[in-house]
């Protein structure tokens, strides 16, 4: 991750939309990712009708309402365009409302972040970082993302985010293209599978411009079971 | 402003010229030059390496995975990505040209970019290497090679016995000069692996995941 708190502020050119502008916008110009999405994506599903629609939304506001603490493993795979080669990598997340955040990457090798209010903490090979999250951008839109796709409330970002609907017969599939000119520099698309059953997210992928795509599988997924905040401290 | 740009252009100037890419207290050996050089790491075509990767430049601290692949006889990829998923940069290196993928915005700079593509050329030994003269280190009995590859001259310190990389250096312009250190052998791979570029004051630190 990128940790550039003192200067972020002092520095007006190292802003979150600066970071991301120049590359991610000719990334999206140059249309690669428009051709690569189709082979990379999992079944897209058949669009949502629109009076299934509301319904889907509801559901999907509802679970994220309800949902108080989660604790899931996941495993991340990585697939860089025109490159066979995958990372993949695995670890444990914790959610705890309203704000309380443990993402740790376990192999291959040991990462973690915490989440606390306003304060990020980050453990990379034993040494740690901590800051206000209000001084860092990068996190702060990161932290938006990751958790509002996980809790799905990122569906009513719509100053931020176009969404389009698909099903399968397992899956409620959301489409988010941002709207904002520094999250597209970034990323191209979000997309979020969810249990058709139980609204529950269980698959993410982040796809950026250039094609490259992140994709994130939840599971042994537990909603609301009791997560304590000795969890939100670096041990 | 302009002046704190001069400045700056005249420290980085200095900075560059006080940079000694050649090690220290060598004599010449004119024995004839018998060893292959120089050692490429990333020669087996198809299979990549994945490092855990840090990147220090002045205040900014980058971190996440890098992967090295050989595509080919001739072309090189280097991948840098945080560890949850961002690119921050793509590199096509070939002995013929190189070119920047894709670069995250800000490290999207011209001075940058062009010192990721020394860093990771001569790193990946990308470029044939011809060997011009060979030396003895007299205080460490090193084993030290100068060369030019492509555009990059390049010196290579090796052991005593003359089976293990140390270290290189190289640059291609007073502004790309790159120390590279090599480290915990296993397997005969080097497990850590620095880069140094004094010009910037950039560092890269690689630990060896696979």
């Amino acid at each position: 991750m990128f940790n550039n708190n003192q200067s972020l502020q002092q520095n007006p050119r190292l802003s979150f939309t600066g970071w991301f502008t120049y590359g991610w916008l000719m990334a999206l110009l140059s249309g690669i990712a428009p051709v690569m999405l189709p082979f990379m994506a999992r079944s897209q599903g058949k669009p949502v009708a629109a009076s299934t629609l509301e319904t889907v939304k509801a559901g999907i506001r509802e679970a994220a309402e309800k949902t108080l603490t989660i604790s899931s493993s996941f495993v991340q795979e990585k697939q860089m365009s025109m490159i066979r080669e995958k990372i993949v990598s695995k670890g444990k997340f914790y959610f705890k409302r309203e704000r309380k955040l443990r993402w740790e990457y376990v192999q291959p090798y040991s990462y973690l972040i915490i989440i606390k209010d306003d304060r990020i903490s980050v453990r990379d090979d034993g040494k740690v970082n901590q800051f206000s999250i209000q001084s860092n951008k990068v996190f702060r839109e990161v932290n938006r993302i990751i958790l509002g796709s996980i809790r799905g409330t990122l569906l009513s970002d719509e100053k931020n985010f176009r969404f389009d609907c698909y099903e399968t017969a397992a899956s409620w599939i959301v489409r988010l293209k941002p709207l904002s000119a520094g999250i597209r520099e970034s990323l191209s698309e979000i997309v979020i599978w969810f249990d058709r059953n139980d609204y529950s997210v269980n698959h993410i992928e982040l796809i950026e411009p250039k094609g490259d795509l992140t994709k994130i599988n939840f599971t042994d997924r537990k909603t609301n079971q009791p997560v304590g905040d000795e969890m939100f401290l670096l041990p | 402003m302009r002046c704190f740009y001069s400045l700056s252009l005249l420290v980085a100037l200095l900075a560059a010229s006080c940079v000694r890419l050649r090690p220290p207290h060598l004599a010449r050996d004119r024995s004839a030059i018998t060893r292959q050089f120089p050692v490429s790491f990333f020669d087996s075509s198809g299979s990549g390496r994945l490092f855990k990767a840090t990147m220090d430049i002045k205040n900014h601290h980058l971190t996440g995975v890098l992967m090295i692949k050989r595509m080919n006889v001739s072309v090189c990829r280097v991948v840098f990505a945080s560890e949850i998923g961002m690119t921050f940069f793509d590199l096509e290196l070939g002995a013929g040209g190189s070119r920047v993928v894709s670069c995250f915005g800000p490290l999207n700079k011209k001075f940058l970019t062009n010192i990721f593509i020394t860093d990771f050329t001569v790193l990946t030994g990308i470029n044939k290497v011809n060997v011009h003269k060979q030396y003895l280190q007299d205080t460490t009995r090193k084993l030290v090679y100068s060369g030019k590859a492509g555009s990059w001259k390049i010196w290579q310190s090796y052991s005593s016995s003359g089976d293990t990389l140390l270290s290189q250096s190289a640059n291609s312009s007073l502004f790309d000069p790159v120390i590279i250190s090599y480290d915990h052998y296993h397997l005969g791979f080097p497990a850590v692996i620095r880069l140094y570029n004094p010009v910037p004051g950039m560092t890269f630190s690689l630990k060896l995941l696979d």
